[in-house]
Formats: structure tokens, C-alpha cells, sequence
């Protein structure tokens, strides 16, 4: 397991560096100077205090030694600073990722509570009414524009019906509230975004349910534990559904990236202040170091996704375990 | 059973999707109005006879801007999974085909690529580069040609050893051809069905740049940005919403039918 583990890791330091050199390339894509947005539009800076603020950044320098003395600096921790406000891009990120983090871990929770029963059954009755209906579901799902639906969602359960609050975190005054309440607050402020990412997310994993159980449905030891006479429950859910959960482990990892992308439209729209909303806003704002910044955590966090993921499957699965190292 | 499945699918796609075409070849017959003219005088008034959609916040007519703006929405789709199907095909043959260290590198930059959320990647560089449609359609296409390039690798490299491919070889095929003659056609299938597939989430992914309002730019009407616009009205105008949602919904679905109908025929 040791040593599987090492494998992982080692593979891990080329894309790393991977990633960096396409964060830093997307930011110098651009004509002009990333500093441009800070300096041209203000009347009040002169060319002298322009040409300072080249310099400040480094920007005077040739592309290659740029890149390499900004990796040194990430390989640190240190993201630089915000052409905006001036603070460390690594704080700015810091107080907003955990929001996004809770969220997509949220939906992700009752995304798998609701999906696998959906794909077992759909599976287990194939060709049923009920099975039908979870296709067309899935068929829908994936054709409606997620933010269309938050849209609707917000209309009409939050303008028409009033029933839960449609932006931010929490409501006005509520920092005067009782922990407990406060609670309570972010709560009912988290229940529309959350549905509407778990709407979303569904379709896609009640298909890989479904496609997963309906494969281990053929399987040999499925028609052995029939003829041994257990019950066709036990049989589902014991012998199939264990197996057939198996590569949902891989489809977790790889839906790290989808649900980071989702997070700028999200938090857009229910104006929370996470990570995506921050990106949102350095894009707008023409903000380098935020953009290179959140570019290279949100593909840091997919690497993370997909090595907890391999180590979870390995963990579940001894052949993995055990046998040499794919690729 | 199955196949009744997708023939039934298949020919519903194909509704779907002629309608559609049908609306946007057809546009300037289907409509007189001009999606471009803007009569303040007539802002936000409900569907009627005149107007079949309504009309904006500016006054112009809905009806006329889904027309025309099914080309773009169209357009958008088909040229950004053109650009990925391209590039992806390029990559994962040469990749497959070459091997050895070329295939390790192509390899790891498509992990590396894979590793980004794309809407992040996106979003970065139409904000850098301006948002026209070029460059929406561009990106949306240098950022979706990963999951093609895989297939294709894998196809080439169980197809390279058959006999067919080695028979090439021996009488002296040069090796573009022998990609281009002997593997490519044969890995045909999964492409095509994944690029079916791609189309919908181009303009899935076009609707949702609108959204964030660095889409495709007004007075172009795109069936995203028309959304887009409709946002702010949304209480006394909710058919600026209705309308376009149900239009992008409807042709994500006739590509996603299309695409599944063919994976289901050529699998069997």
C-alpha cells in the first residue's frame, strides 16, 4: 500500500508543474501588461509610476525568469499580491474556499444519498416504468442550463412563495444572533443553492449507478447468490451494489473540476462570497495574481480529488492493492 | 426492445433537431421583424399575435432575436466541437500511433489540461482576449479536445496491431497514411458519437458565459445572452426566460438524443 502510495505521489510532481506553467501562461496570453488594468484607466497615475509598478511585479524581466521566480514563490505558499487591494492572494483565497468547499460537499452528500437508490432500482427493474422515467430524468438533467433552473428556483421559492432567502450567507443582523441561530440562518440560506447543485449533479450519477449495477447485474456470483436462495435484497444490496459503488469512487474524483466550474455561476447567483465568486471577480477586474492564484489551487484541488479517490479505491479494492502499480 | 429504444430516439432527435435548423435557415422568412430594432415604446410587452414572444427590455422582439440567434447559439456549437474533435483526434492518433515518449508527453498535457475546472480556464482567457464569438468559439474548443483525444489513443492502439494495419505496413505505406486510411476510419464511431455529445455541452457552456456576461456580445442575439438580458426582468418579464431556457434545453436534448442513438446503433 506503501509503495503504491509513493507511486502516486511521484506522478504527481510533473503535473503539478504542468499546471503552473498553463495558469501562468493563460495571465501573459493577454496584450499589455497585466498592470495595464490598474494603471490605464487612471488619470491620476503617471508613466513614471507606471513604469514602478513594472517594476514592482517584475514584469520588466524576460517571461521565463518571471515564471520561475513566481513558481519558487507558490512552491512557499506565497500567491503574491492582489493588484485590487493589495493583500496576500494566499489570505484572500483562504477566507473564501471553505464556503465553496461546504457547499459542493453538501451537494455532493445528497447528490450520492439520493442517486444510488435512484440507479439501483432503475437498475434492478430494468426496462420498467420506473426505470423509463429515471432516463427521461436523466435525459432532462442534463439538457437543462443549471443556472436557468437556480433561476426559476429563485423566483419562484424565494420572490413568488418567500419561502427561503435567495442571496448571500447570512440575513441582515444576523451576527447579533445566538450561535445556535446563526446557524440556523446560514442553513436555510444554503438549502437553494444546495438543492439546485444537487439537482443538477443528479442525472450524471444516477446514470453511472445505473450502468454500474446493471454490469454486475450479469455477473456470474449475482446468478450464485440466487441459487443459493438469498433474497433479492440482500442480493442487491449486499453482492451488487458493493461492487458496482466501485468506480463511483473514480467518478467522485473526476467530478472535482465540473463542481469547482459550477461554483462561479452559483455563487453569482446567490451572491455567497466563495471561491468561485472571488474568481468571478478578479476576471472582471483584471486581477493577475487572484486569477494565477485561484487557477492553480482549482486544479491543485482536482489533483487532491483524484489522489484521495485512487487511494480510496485501492483501499477498497485489494487487486489494485496488491498488484503492480497501472501505467 | 433496445433497439426499438433508439430508433424511437433517434427519430425524435431528429425532430427536434430539423425543427431547429428549420428556424434558424429559415429565419428571415419566418419573421419580419428586425432582431436588432429597438422601439423603446413598445419595452416588455407579453406574447401576442405581433409579437409571438413578446418583447425586451428594450423593445425588441423576442421572436425575431430566438431566429436569429439559434444560428449563433448553432454556430457557437458546431465550430467549438469542430476545433476540439480537430485537435483531439490529431493528438490521441499521433499520441497512440507514435508512442514511446511523444505519447507520454501528449499524455501528461492532457492530464494536466484535464486537472482544470474549464469554466475557470475559460473565463481567464476570454476576459484576457476579449469576448467575440472567435474567440468564445476558440476557447470553448482548445479547452474540450481531452476527453476525444483519449478515445481516440485508445482506439488506435488496439486497432495498430491487426493484421489489416500491419498488412499496410509491409506494403509501405507511409505512416500519415496508414492513420489517416487504415485507423482513423475505423476509429470513427466513438468520435462521432462524443462529438454529438460535445455539441450540446458548447452551447450549455456559451449560455452560461452570456450569463456571466462575457458571452457572446449584445446586439448579436444568442439564445444565452437573451437569458442573460431577461435576468433583470424577471418578475414582470418571465417569457425573457421561459422562452430562451426551453430553446437551449431543447437543443442539448436533440444532440444528447442524437448522440445516444448512435452509440446504442453502433454498439450492437
Amino acid at each position: 500500500m506503501s509503495r503504491y502510495l509513493l507511486f502516486r505521489l511521484r506522478s504527481l510532481i510533473p503535473v503539478f508543474f504542468g499546471i503552473t506553467a498553463i495558469s501562468f501562461a493563460v495571465m501573459h496570453l493577454a496584450p499589455g501588461k497585466p498592470t495595464d488594468s490598474i494603471t490605464d484607466l487612471n488619470v491620476k497615475v503617471s508613466l513614471q509610476a507606471k513604469e514602478q509598478l513594472i517594476k514592482l511585479y517584475g514584469l520588466d524581466r524576460p517571461v521565463h525568469v518571471q515564471y520561475l521566480d513566481w513558481l519558487t514563490r507558490i512552491v512557499r505558499g506565497d500567491f503574491g499580491r492582489s493588484f485590487k487591494d493589495g493583500r496576500p492572494v494566499s489570505a484572500k483565497i483562504a477566507e473564501r474556499i471553505p464556503l465553496t468547499l461546504l457547499l459542493n460537499g453538501l451537494a455532493l452528500f445528497f447528490i450520492l444519498l439520493l442517486s444510488v437508490p435512484l440507479g439501483v432500482v432503475s437498475a434492478a427493474r430494468e426496462g420498467s416504468v420506473f426505470d423509463h422515467l429515471v432516463t427521461l430524468f436523466v435525459f432532462i438533467g442534463f439538457a437543462l442550463p443549471t443556472f436557468w433552473v437556480a433561476l426559476l428556483a429563485v423566483d419562484f421559492f424565494g420572490v413568488k412563495m418567500g419561502w427561503l432567502p435567495v442571496s448571500g450567507l447570512f440575513s441582515l443582523g444576523a451576527d447579533r444572533l445566538p450561535l445556535q441561530e446563526r446557524i440556523a440562518d446560514a442553513a436555510r440560506h444554503l438549502v437553494l443553492p444546495v438543492g439546485v447543485i444537487v439537482f443538477g449533479g443528479l442525472a450524471g450519477y444516477s446514470r453511472y449507478v445505473r450502468s454500474g449495477m446493471l454490469e454486475v447485474l450479469q455477473q456470474d456470483y449475482i446468478r450464485t447468490a440466487y441459487a443459493k436462495g438469498l433474497k433479492r435484497s440482500e442480493v442487491l444490496y449486499k453482492h451488487a451494489l458493493r461492487n458496482a459503488l466501485l468506480p463511483m469512487i473514480t467518478v467522485l474524483g473526476l467530478s472535482v473540476p465540473g463542481l469547482i466550474s459550477g461554483s462561479v455561476i452559483f455563487e453569482s447567483i446567490f451572491a455567497l462570497p466563495g471561491m468561485g465568486r472571488l474568481f468571478y471577480e478578479a476576471v472582471m477586474g483584471r486581477d493577475g495574481p487572484v486569477i494565477m492564484g485561484i487557477l492553480v489551487i482549482g486544479a491543485g484541488l482536482t489533483l487532491l480529488g483524484n489522489l484521495i479517490a485512487d487511494i480510496a479505491y485501492a483501499y477498497a479494492d485489494p487487486r489494485i492493492r496488491h498488484g503492480e502499480p497501472a501505467s | 426492445m433496445k433497439k426499438r429504444c433508439a430508433s424511437g430516439m433517434f427519430l425524435g432527435s431528429i425532430m427536434l433537431l430539423s425543427i431547429l435548423f428549420g428556424a434558424a435557415l429559415f429565419a428571415p422568412q419566418l419573421t419580419g421583424a428586425d432582431p436588432r430594432e429597438i422601439r423603446l415604446e413598445e419595452a416588455l410587452l407579453g406574447p401576442s399575435w405581433q409579437h409571438p414572444f413578446g418583447t425586451d427590455q428594450l423593445g425588441r422582439d423576442v421572436y425575431a432575436r430566438m431566429l436569429y440567434g439559434a444560428r449563433v447559439s448553432i454556430a457557437v456549437g458546431f465550430v467549438a466541437v469542430g476545433i476540439a474533435t480537430l485537435l483531439g483526434v490529431l493528438i490521441g492518433s499521433v499520441s497512440g500511433y507514435l508512442g514511446g515518449w511523444i505519447d507520454t508527453v501528449l499524455m501528461r498535457f492532457t492530464d494536466i489540461m484535464l486537472c482544470f475546472p474549464t469554466l475557470f480556464l475559460i473565463l481567464a482567457a476570454i476576459a484576457f482576449l476579449g469576448p467575440s464569438i472567435f474567440n468564445i468559439m476558440a476557447i470553448i474548443g482548445l479547452t474540450g479536445w481531452m476527453g476525444v483525444a483519449r478515445l481516440v489513443r485508445a482506439e488506435i492502439l488496439t486497432l495498430k496491431e491487426r493484421e489489416f494495419v500491419q498488412a499496410a505496413r509491409v506494403i509501405g505505406c507511409s505512416h500519415p497514411r496508414i492513420i489517416l486510411r487504415h485507423l482513423l476510419p475505423n476509429a470513427m464511431a466513438p468520435v462521432i458519437v462524443s462529438a454529438t455529445l460535445g455539441i450540446g455541452s458548447a452551447v450549455l457552456i456559451e449560455s452560461a458565459l452570456s450569463f456571466l456576461g462575457i458571452g457572446v456580445q449584445p446586439p448579436d442575439p444568442s439564445w444565452g445572452n437573451i437569458l442573460a438580458e431577461g435576468k433583470s426582468t424577471l418578475g414582470v418579464a418571465p417569457w425573457l426566460i421561459v422562452i430562451p431556457g426551453i430553446a437551449i434545453c431543447w437543443i442539448v436534448l436533440g444532440f444528447n438524443m442524437l448522440g445516444e442513438a448512435l452509440r446504442q446503433r453502433w454498439r450492437s
